[in-house]
């Protein structure tokens, strides 16, 4: 399935993560590796829970870190495709 | 036969020819009397298999462990078996009972240990003068064993860390001389190989990339792998924790303990000090 803005996304259970000094951090278990997200893709991270979609999620980057919304919104989902490709993080279908 | 590793109680069962070998190897983890009422964390059974009793074994079985779904382990190698990580239960049906139920205990014990809030890490277990213990982290020919080998301590292979309100507790366990036991700790050190000698405490996020490099972990079990990384996330932010270089030779003893005074840690010497050379 194409990933759009409109797409909603949820985070799989495929790694643990915690926040550790307004950091991320993932362990992904398969790839016995732990990734480190910066502040803003943490934030992504954390708002991905399924209820919001690509482009809410955007919208609230943009606000809460002052960043023109078109960037965002394309920087967003680039970063979204990559960790739904790695499987970290997968479209929900349907309404909410 | 049950043990008590930290406060993780254990049930092995074996066939009666291994039982006295079994006794020897986990002395001071046994303990005596009927098991308490409530069921023990890991319940480990090692069924005779086809080469039961040929040959001796002659050190501890090498298995390779995958996870089966998100609670179960199967492990192949020098033994085959699984383990159930929710119930604790596992089962060794190939290999030699004693060395195979000795790897079994060992990835029983790292898969568990997060539940119960405890980490098992590749690291030895210091005593300080004071009574406290210190978490000593590192690789294979980091100096943990030399280290483990002047000074008192409880164990120098694995040991288990949890976080505790300002600090850690530090247990023993039955691999390489360890003792039964715990100790409160308020420093953890990670032994990095090769750089410059120098000391530096890490940062919360770099404390906790440190650590989780020695966390015994033989493959990804969804429900483990979240709460270990919790409890990594408590240990690297409620106690300090040092990235050590240490020059190698004679002069790795002097600068560890001059590092750890530094720090205001004092380990016990042994009544009679070792060469200090690794």
């Amino acid at each position: 399935m194409s990933l759009t803005l409109e797409g909603r996304v949820a985070r799989t259970r495929k790694a643990a993560w915690q926040q550790i000094e307004h950091e991320v951090v993932l362990l992904v278990g398969e790839e016995e590796r732990l990734l480190g997200l910066n502040a803003v893709a943490g934030r992504i991270w954390e708002l991905a829970d399924g209820s919001r979609s690509v482009g809410e999620i955007a919208a609230a980057i943009a606000v809460e870190f002052d960043a023109d919304p078109a960037d965002v919104d394309s920087d967003a989902l680039a970063f979204v495709r990559v960790l739904v490709g790695r499987g970290l993080l997968e479209v929900r279908e349907g309404d909410r | 036969m049950r043990l008590e590793i930290a406060d993780v109680q254990v049930v092995l069962a074996l066939p009666r020819a291994d039982e006295a070998p079994a006794r020897r190897r986990y002395h001071g983890f046994i303990r005596p009397g009927a098991a308490p009422d409530a069921p023990p964390a890991l319940r480990l059974t090692a069924a005779p298999g086809p080469d039961h009793g040929r040959g001796v074994a002659t050190g501890p079985a090498r298995l390779v462990a995958r996870s089966v779904d998100a609670r179960t382990i199967q492990f192949h190698g020098d033994c085959r078996g699984t383990l159930d990580v929710e119930r604790g239960i596992g089962r060794i049906d190939h290999g030699q009972p004693l060395e195979s139920l000795d790897a079994l205990l060992r990835l029983g014990l790292a898969a568990i240990a997060p539940a119960r809030g405890w980490l098992l890490l590749h690291g030895a277990a210091i005593d300080l003068r004071d009574g406290a213990g210190l978490a000593l982290l590192g690789a294979s020919g980091a100096g943990k064993s030399t280290a483990a080998a002047t000074f008192e301590s409880r164990c120098d292979d694995l040991v288990l860390v949890a976080p505790r309100r300002c600090g850690v507790e530090i247990a023993g366990t039955p691999y390489w001389r360890g003792r039964p036991g715990t100790a409160p700790g308020s420093l953890i050190v990670c032994l990095e190989k090769g750089g410059r000698a120098r000391a530096r405490r890490l940062r919360p996020v770099e404390a906790l990339r440190a650590i989780a490099r020695h966390v015994i972990r033989f493959c990804a079990v969804p429900a483990t792998d979240a709460l270990a990384l919790a409890v990594l996330r408590a240990l690297a932010s409620e106690v300090p924790v040092l990235a050590v270089s240490c020059p190698e030779g004679p002069e790795y003893l002097p600068f560890l303990a001059g590092t750890l005074a530094d720090f205001g840690v004092f380990p016990r010497w042994r009544a009679r000090r070792s060469a200090g050379c690794r």
